[in-house]
């Protein structure tokens, strides 16, 4: 079979080259883009059906008998992320095509989220640590670029500042880790470590550090608090951001180790992390305001569950999650920037109107990513839901794990019940005005959202590996009654004009929504370290000066030589002549020693 | 596989393609049809270039007429030498004054170049220096009145240089009349000889000269400035890599013994060549006399190679003099068209990346490259010739090496800079179009740097190749 075939499914790098070298005009952008990611579909799907199960390797280059390659795996996992990728991409890119109908500016849109899609596919084939780290780098860059966007509006630099100073704490980590890997076991292909036997310190140290990468990058405790800012982005990017792209990153990074944090013994800190921060995830999502924002911290909440059960062991649970949670939550997303675009509001408790009669398609569409997300039967989320809940092999942390699905059923149907109240007064005429390309990628979404539930049956087909979880009728009955008790509680408080409202001044708010008061944390943090940094800043200045001065040492040493450069051919010979009698001495030098 | 009798028929076909050429270049020349030239002459010099990679991948060794061997470094060299003929002669239509002319003294320069790839012997590798330095000398005078002086520079210092050579040449007539390359080993004094070191000084000397090596290079910038810019692509391009090849063969064939005499020379010639080029392109304001300097330096770098002296050494600086042929005269096709336009200065570049976006990216990508950026060609040779040093134990060398690559950054990133600086955009604004022949030079450079920078891999193995067969001579 054709080696490259797999490390083709990166077409939307071409496409981004493109845009950003040849073909500078707003207008064609789009269409490239989307050739680009209807063109990486076909080869995934390629990839996908007769790839899975193979190590691929492409010969770069060799060089005193080493040699080089670019090797690709398609494991299962890789085959399944990259399926995901290649199915929402061009999703995405439809779906920006309403959305961002701006005039300018479209270039250099299509050529960020393109090298973004790029990165994700690299990274969800990379078969060993270099490539892998490669395209890690390159999606916490163009994350930083594709949410700080707008950057003309006045939060927007400070949130994608947010967002790469924390990711960059997990790069470094993981680049520690791939050194600490190196050094100890002389290898970087991910199939030969997950061979190694035995558990080492080194082993251990470096499953720590990736650890925290992950952690960084799918913003669970405490580095959870770029993600909410990162909304700031266009809505598009952020449905894609966080359904299958970037904050999946961690997930998957943790899931095709875990054979190696179950031989280290390190399951553990996933769990406490996950739990931690699913807590705090569904407690600023019931007091959040912002429409796109209760939907982020819903995705760390996701995120937190996959955490849980991959600390269980669980990861036929965590994965049947990580399939069902990408289309339901770009489902969602898609539905909050069309709302968005139709009000042109961003605060929940100010959007009203929102129904059947408005626009049909919108309103039945978001109710199914709804349901799914609160785990109704039979839609993925249910299966989602139980799968991780009964992963917990622990009493405490099934009644915890319970006890989040009743609050995050609460705030969802709080989400989807908020901005369906009337108001006569209001026009809804927005909600018929919301184009055709952004209404198509929601609506097939919703088809997928609807069949998502047989991931359940068909992952462990395909998957044969994979210990699949039975589902008993206790868990399902008790998971749905609490589902639809939240359903009950959501619908009584908030279906109404006037909603209960958690002021941002009361006590109920500090606590529900500052996760721990871990931004305050972050604050006195950076004060500190900013002192430290103008101590710094002053040494910096005298090693500037020094190097300054180096370099205009080199400007006058320039100077003073360009004086035997005068033109005049008597010069140029006698340089000549000195030049033998130079090499006569030197040559009579080597020969008396 | 050809068979090898193929393999010889190939042979003989790229030189009587070359013979061809430079008829079809005399008869130009008499005729004064400079289209015609032209027309049939870069046809003739790609088809060459063809034929030479085909005699390289073939992988026989031919002996021709007795003075020339057609081997894997050879022919790698000779199709090297013609792929850049090629684009010099695509550049130099449109911009030189005499084309015809310089279509006729062309042949012969080919002639020369390819006669010291492939010579068998000192006399061969003399003679063929000296057709390239004589043809270079007479292009310059072709374009005008106003090129006498720097030809005249070119001629004297050139003149010096030969007889340097030529007394160097008489030295080892007495140890073995028939002056072949190979064979000298066994009949040579041994290391420490008088005489012999005397004659190893005076290649260094003669050598150094045309590949511009501290501190035989002082006439160099004012040649470059001023020849006419396709003679200095050429003179950069090809005049330079055409001594080290001439390095390469007196002193990894002829005078392998002796290499622990001539190593510690080139390596202290290595470091000088290096900074001289680097801190007097610190302080240059003329383009063209930058890429001067700039090439000086990487003279330097491919020095390195040759100063570790071993396979592995002169693989790496293979691949970079095969990095420097393409960027150089790709800088050099730009600096022309703009030179053509009236820019001269870095000043006059100001803006320059606004008014003509493929000025602005393909000269931004030469640049890089010569200053070793990755992924561009310029980078993988470097990579190379530092880790040659490495493996050796020369530390210090490939320290210093380093070290120039990062202070050739400054002067890179300001013109670099200049390009990219909105103050500039209103002095002599208006967008700046480039014709057809600068274009297609350009995009071939542009493709060898670009795409040979991320898949080194076929360059590396011919370099490879071509080394070793150097060795087993």
């Amino acid at each position: 079979m054709l080696q490259a075939l797999p490390l083709l499914s990166v077409a939307p790098l071409v496409a981004a080259a493109l845009i950003i070298l040849a073909i500078h005009r707003d207008r064609a952008a789009k269409y490239i883009a989307m050739a680009g990611s209807v063109l990486s579909l076909i080869i995934i799907a390629v990839v996908v059906l007769y790839y899975v199960g193979g190590t691929y390797r492409v010969s770069w280059f060799s060089l005193q008998g080493y040699s080089f390659n670019i090797t690709t795996s398609v494991l299962p996992l890789n085959a399944l992320l990259l399926a995901l990728v290649g199915i929402v991409t061009p999703l995405i890119f439809l779906y920006s095509f309403g959305y961002m109908d701006t005039k300018s500016e479209q270039s250099r849109y299509y050529f960020e989220i393109s090298l973004f899609a790029a990165a994700m596919m690299l990274f969800a084939i990379s078969g060993n640590f270099v490539t892998m780290f490669i395209a890690w780098e390159m999606l916490g860059i163009t994350s930083y670029l594709l949410i700080g966007f707008w950057y003309a509006k006045k939060v927007v630099p400070d949130a994608a500042r947010k967002a790469i100073s924390t990711i960059i704490i997990g790069d470094i980590l993981f680049l520690a880790a791939i050194i600490v890997l190196w050094s100890a076991y002389h290898t970087l292909n991910i199939s030969s470590l997950l061979s190694i036997a035995g558990s080492t310190v080194y082993l251990k140290v470096a499953l720590a550090f990736i650890l925290v990468a992950a952690f960084t990058k799918s913003a669970q405790f405490p580095f959870n608090e770029w993600l909410s800012d990162a909304m700031e982005g266009p809505t598009p990017v952020s449905a894609f951001l966080h359904s299958s792209t970037m904050v999946k990153a961690g997930v998957f990074l943790i899931a095709i180790l875990l054979p190696l944090y179950v031989k280290a013994g390190m399951l553990m800190p996933i769990l406490a992390i996950g739990l931690i921060t699913a807590i705090i995830a569904v407690m600023n999502a019931l007091s959040e305001h912002h429409i796109k924002k209760i939907l982020a911290y819903s995705t760390m909440e996701d995120l937190a569950l996959m955490f849980i059960a991959l600390g269980f062991n669980a990861i036929f649970a965590a994965m049947l999650l990580f399939v069902v949670q990408t289309f339901y939550k770009a489902l969602l997303f898609m539905s909050a920037g069309s709302i968005m675009k139709a009000t042109g509001e961003e605060n929940i408790y100010k959007t009203y109107n929102f129904g059947f009669k408005t626009n049909k398609l919108l309103y039945i569409s978001t109710i199914i990513g709804v349901l799914s997300l609160a785990g109704i039967f039979p839609l993925g989320g249910f299966f989602g839901k139980l799968g991780i809940d009964t992963s917990a092999s622990s009493m405490y942390v099934y009644i915890a794990l319970v006890a989040i699905d009743f609050l995050s059923s609460v705030y969802i149907f709080r989400w989807l019940y908020l901005p369906s109240r009337k108001d006569s007064y209001l026009s809804s005429f927005g909600y018929r005005t919301v184009p055709r390309s952004m209404l198509a990628p929601i609506a097939i979404l919703a088809v997928l959202v609807l069949a998502s539930g047989l991931a359940y049956f068909m992952l462990p087909m395909y998957y044969a590996a994979m210990p699949k979880f039975s589902i008993s009728i206790i868990d399902s009955l008790i998971e749905t009654v609490l589902v639809l008790t939240g359903l009950g509680i959501a619908y009584i408080l908030y279906s109404r004009g006037r909603a209960p409202h958690v002021d941002a001044s009361s006590l109920e708010y500090k606590l529900l929504h500052n996760s721990f008061f871990i931004n305050a944390f972050y604050v006195y943090l950076l004060k500190g370290i900013e002192l430290l940094g103008e101590g710094f800043d002053a040494l910096n200045d005298a090693i500037n000066s020094v190097i300054n001065g180096g370099a205009y040492s080199f400007i006058l040493l320039g100077n003073a030589l360009k004086r035997i450069e005068n033109g005049s051919i008597n010069t140029y010979a006698i340089a000549f002549a000195a030049g033998i009698v130079f090499l006569v001495i030197v040559f009579a030098m080597n020969l008396i020693k | 596989m050809l068979a090898p009798n193929s393999d010889l028929m190939l042979v003989y076909a790229a030189f009587a393609v070359l013979a061809l050429f430079i008829a079809s270049g005399l008869a130009a020349a008499l005729h004064r049809r400079k289209n015609v030239a032209f027309l049939i002459g870069l046809p003739l010099l790609a088809i060459d270039t063809a034929l030479f990679l085909s005699v390289f991948t073939g992988g026989s060794s031919t002996t021709l007429l007795g003075i020339f061997e057609m081997y894997p470094f050879s022919a790698l060299f000779a199709a090297l030498f013609m792929a850049s003929g090629t684009l010099i002669y695509l550049i130099s239509y449109r911009y030189s004054n005499d084309f015809t002319g310089f279509s006729a003294l062309f042949g012969f320069m080919l002639l020369g170049v390819i006669g010291v790839a492939a010579s068998t012997s000192l006399v061969t590798t003399v003679v063929g220096i000296e057709l390239v330095a004589l043809s270079t000398v007479f292009m310059i005078i072709l374009d005008g009145k106003s090129r006498v002086e720097p030809a005249v520079k070119l001629f004297i210092l050139g003149a010096i240089a030969i007889s340097v050579l030529l007394f160097a040449v008489a030295m080892m007539f007495s140890y073995d009349p028939s002056l072949l390359l190979s064979g000298f080993t066994a009949s040579g004094p041994a290391p420490g000889s008088y005489i012999l070191t005397l004659a190893i000084i005076l290649f260094i000397a003669g050598f150094s000269f045309e590949a511009s090596l501290f501190p035989f290079n002082l006439w160099v910038p004012d040649v470059y400035q001023g020849a006419p810019t396709n003679i200095t692509a050429m003179l950069a391009g090809m005049n330079k890599k055409v001594a080290f090849v001439a390095i390469m063969t007196t002193f990894f064939v002829l005078l392998s013994r002796y290499s622990a005499t001539f190593s510690p020379i080139f390596e202290l010639l290595a470091i000088l060549t290096m900074f001289f080029g680097n801190i007097m392109a610190f302080v240059q304001k003329d383009v063209k006399r930058l890429f001067a300097y700039s090439s000086i330096s990487q003279a330097g770098y491919i020095l390195i190679g040759i100063a570790v002296a071993d396979s592995f050494g002169i693989e790496a600086s293979i691949v970079q003099i095969a990095a420097h042929m393409f960027m150089v005269i790709g800088a050099f096709s730009v600096v022309l068209w703009l030179e053509s336009k009236g820019l001269r200065s870095i000043d006059d570049y100001s803006g320059l990346g606004y008014r003509s976006k493929f000025a602005g990216i393909s000269l931004s990508i030469f640049m890089l490259s010569m200053a070793g950026v990755p992924p561009l060609l310029g980078f993988t040779g470097k990579l190379l010739l530092f880790s040659s040093a490495v493996d050796k134990g020369m530390l210090i060398l490939a320290g210093l090496g380093i070290l120039n690559s990062f202070m050739s950054i400054y002067y890179y990133g300001k013109v670099i800079g200049s390009m990219y600086s909105k103050k500039g955009v209103s002095v002599g604004s208006g967008k700046l179009f480039a014709n057809g022949y600068i274009i297609a030079a350009v995009a071939v450079c542009l493709a060898v740097v670009v795409l040979f920078g991320l898949y080194p891999g076929p360059i590396i193995h011919a370099a490879s190749a071509a080394s070793l067969s150097l060795f087993g001579m």
